[in-house]
């Protein structure tokens, strides 16, 4: 069942009536029964792996919070982890190691009938999971009780509004909430109702109609132009943005107009001037909980530990090997080389060593986590190296900035285009089916071949999508210096106004379909 | 329990700058949206009223011709000026991209019902292997004009019936409906692509193999009915297939199966030019020729007389 369709209308429909209609323990069994049938709605068999992953982790949270012996802690905690990504690994990757593991054995000789088995990826499993994890952790590090009623836990598990595609919300924030007694509040339902409309707009109007140009663009990219590809390229820029943060906008909205506070998923990321911005502004959810329970852990920016070296390690060997690019080696060694002979340096030069390394580690960690294949984690990596790049550069660029007196106003527009650029540039090999494809498309545009207005297809949608993403980017402008949310509630001229004026856009605009969020096949 | 909820909604039901029941503010918002909706529907329609694009010009009464070219992209093959300057007669085009011929029945029947028959119908056949189910909501935008369509679009695509009914905004959410806007002050009827096919979608060609053209009994069903009520008018039926690019054209392993298809169901010839045009500056792609190409598939198509 996806927000976007009818179904959904009339679940959500019948959801708030009876919401609105009962309390206490009715209305906790009411959200439970009413998440389950949500996710049985796409496959109910995936059901039984909510619950038994909120049955291992119930018990875990309870036996850990009331043992204070470290290594039986440590023990249930390990038990947790493994058995979350356990059906992480096993669900998302399996397929994907044991394609490469067969592609290695083929090209070294070795007749293999090794075959992959044919396993459907659990609708929101990645972003669950990590939701899951966080708890135990949270326990464990002694920062959160561990929650005494299982249906309150397994609640906040499978909460429809956020179960398949976030945000990641942590169960410090989220399970006090279940305790608070929700009453029907207008303000919250104006508020929560415009969020809902929003995230609307971004997705069916903005995101859907991006998708039919990129689509055509990213599945035959040796047919266009560079300026058709050029448009394509920042299309799907936007179209993820709109998309993803579209389900945010509903998500958060949803539970708004129940009673509950989601924290911000998005706060516009593309007008961000660094890279560390950028992932304090972008899936802001999934990039607080890797810097928590992955960044920090391994060191920071302060030191580093085995983590560190174990996972770039373990990246780099199960790359080389499984991909069988042994010209990898060469250029690590250097690179390791500089590293080590940085980190020799002592000082800030070792704690930065380990930073870039940390940094390095999560950012490939994060490119797996949205998608299995190569493509994603050198998306991982190409994030990475932005994010050490800019930490050895940024000093001597803005004083060059500031020796040639450009005037603030034009070095932030500089830093806002090289970050949206570089952007793009790792995007290509996001969306890309392949490496092969990814390449095609950096060179035609590169090339500039085609370069002209004619040469681009499907013109009509072009505007038609210039004219949706100007209005985004104006709206996102505005918001910057009004807040909407209160103006919502104050004006009720503004109120139907804006309802109103959202509702025809996505009329008249809307692309309609069974366009899923791109965010469900994480 | 729910009247204790209720006492406690009676608190916060005034607004507290206007002091006006907030209830009352739902009725208004339906209220404004439906307005809105029906005052932007009535413009819109206006507007494309107004257009000189193909299909408005074929429900504002303004589409009698002596010779119909009627197909999908392919039949923008027949460019109407080139034809026009051929023969003296004035053609018109219900050719359009992706057109499958189920949906070009439905425009072939309004037609009739608003002109008087053509002297000559001029068929391009390959609209009938594909449904293209997308393009059929598009065409909503005539909805108004056309019981045909209406029809039509009830039994294809339901939500769209109904979601149309509900908003009239939604009736000009469509490509169909940009392109009016694109038209509005002059013809389309002069469009066709003066792009040459790239280098590299040629190299890619020479790779192509057991390329298929679908038959599809529904659609061929409908060539057949847009034959036999041409014919039942007085009009006389050319079923032509475009120009393939050759490379295109030799991947292609069961064109003749569609063609014996094509005469079996509608009685015709089908006068096959698919290899007509060897020289793959004349394409654009594929499947289309360019505005080059055309003048000479016209000349090509004069000669023989398909125009007399």
């Amino acid at each position: 069942m996806f927000f976007n369709s009818i179904e959904f209308l009339v679940f959500i429909s019948i959801f708030f009536a009876l919401y609105f209609a009962v309390k206490g323990l009715p209305r906790l069994i009411l959200c439970l029964v009413a998440s389950y049938v949500f996710y049985g709605a796409w496959d109910w068999r995936f059901l039984s792996l909510i619950v038994l992953s909120t049955c291992i982790d119930f018990y875990v949270g309870r036996q850990i919070s009331l043992t204070e012996n470290e290594t039986i802690r440590k023990r249930l905690l390990l038990t947790s982890m493994i058995a979350n990504l356990g059906f992480l690994a096993f669900f998302k990757y399996f397929n994907f190691f044991i394609d490469s593991f067969k592609g290695l054995l083929i090209s070294s000789g070795i007749e293999t009938n090794m075959s992959t088995l044919n396993i459907i990826l659990p609708m929101g499993i990645s972003f669950y999971t990590f939701q899951s994890m966080s708890y135990t952790i949270d326990i464990y590090r002694r920062q959160l009780k561990a929650e005494k009623d299982i249906l309150v836990f397994a609640t906040y598990i499978s909460f429809f509004p956020q179960l398949v595609a976030g945000p990641i919300v942590r169960a410090s924030d989220f399970l006090p909430q279940f305790t608070m007694d929700k009453k029907f509040d207008w303000d919250r339902i104006i508020r929560g109702f415009g969020q809902v409309l929003w995230g609307f707009f971004k997705k069916v109007a903005i995101a859907d109609s991006l998708a039919l140009y990129v689509d055509l663009c990213f599945d035959a990219p040796g047919t266009y132009g560079s300026l058709h590809l050029i448009i394509g390229v920042v299309f799907y820029a936007f179209q993820i943005y709109c998309d993803f943060s579209g389900y945010s906008d509903i998500a958060i909205g949803l539970a708004k107009m129940m009673g509950f506070d989601f924290p911000r998923n998005f706060r516009t990321p593309y007008f961000s001037k660094n890279f560390s911005e950028f992932w304090e502004r972008w899936h802001i959810s999934l990039s607080s909980w890797l810097r928590d329970y992955l960044y920090i852990p391994l060191g920071g920016n302060r030191n580093g530990s085995f983590g560190s070296y174990f996972f770039i390690g373990l990246f780099f060997a199960i790359t080389v090997l499984l991909t069988q690019w042994w010209w990898l080696i060469l250029p690590a060694i250097i690179v390791g080389g500089l590293l080590f002979w940085y980190k020799k340096q002592g000082g800030k030069q070792e704690a930065k060593t380990f930073t870039y390394l940390n940094l390095m580690v999560t950012m490939l960690l994060g490119g797996l986590w949205h998608g299995v294949g190569w493509t994603f984690l050198f998306w991982g990596f190409l994030h990475g190296s932005y994010l050490i790049i800019q930490r050895l550069l940024s000093k001597p660029f803005n004083s060059l900035l500031n020796t040639l007196r450009i005037p603030t106003a034009l070095q932030n527009l500089i830093a806002i285009g090289i970050v949206f650029f570089a952007t793009c540039f790792a995007w290509i090999f996001f969306r890309a089916r392949s490496f092969e494809d990814a390449y095609t498309i950096i060179n035609s545009i590169a090339s500039l071949a085609d370069f002209s207005w004619s040469a681009v297809l499907h013109k009509l949608i072009v505007v038609k999508c210039v004219l949706l993403l100007v209005m985004l980017i104006g709206v996102e402008i505005i918001a910057q210096k009004i807040d909407f949310e209160s103006l919502l509630v104050r004006s009720p001229v503004f109120r139907v106004a804006s309802y109103a004026m959202i509702l025809w856009i996505i009329a008249f605009f809307g692309t309609f379909g069974s366009n899923a969020f791109i965010y469900f096949q994480f | 329990m729910l009247t204790d909820i209720r006492n406690k909604e009676k608190i916060q039901t005034q607004h507290p700058a206007t002091g006006i029941n907030r209830w009352v503010w739902i009725p208004v918002f339906i209220l404004v949206l439906f307005i809105g909706d029906r005052a932007s529907g009535f413009v819109l329609k206006q507007i494309e009223s107004r257009s000189k694009f193909r299909f408005t010009a074929l429900y504002q009464n303004e589409a009698a011709c002596d010779i119909l070219i009627a197909g999908n992209s392919r039949g923008l093959s027949f460019y109407q000026p080139f034809i026009e300057e051929k023969t003296n007669q004035k053609v018109f085009s219900l050719a359009y991209n992706g057109m499958s011929s189920s949906l070009l029945n439905v425009f072939i029947k309004d037609y009739y019902e608003r002109n008087a028959p053509p002297k000559k119908l001029i068929l391009e056949v390959t609209c009938a292997d594909r449904y293209n189910k997308e393009l059929i909501p598009a065409f909503s935008t005539y909805a108004a004009y056309s019981s045909n369509i209406r029809a039509f679009l009830k039994k294809e695509d339901p939500n769209t019936y109904y979601g149309t009914q509900l908003s009239h905004l939604l009736r000009y959410n469509s490509e169909v409906f940009q392109r009016s806007l694109r038209y509005l002050s002059n013809s389309d009827k002069f469009w066709l692509t003066d792009r040459t096919i790239s280098e590299a979608m040629q190299a890619e060609s020479k790779t192509l193999q057991n390329v298929s053209i679908d038959n599809i009994p529904e659609l061929q069903e409908s060539l057949k009915e847009i034959v036999a009520l041409a014919q039942s008018k007085g009009t006389e039926v050319e079923l032509i297939i475009a120009p393939f690019l050759p490379n295109y054209r030799k991947a292609m392993y069961n064109l003749t199966d569609y063609i014996i298809e094509v005469e079996r169901r509608t009685g015709l010839k089908v006068k096959n030019y698919s290899s007509s045009i060897q020289d793959p500056k004349f394409f654009g792609d594929y499947f289309h020729i360019n505005v080059f190409g055309s003048e000479k598939f016209i000349d090509i198509l004069h000669k023989d007389g398909i125009f007399d």
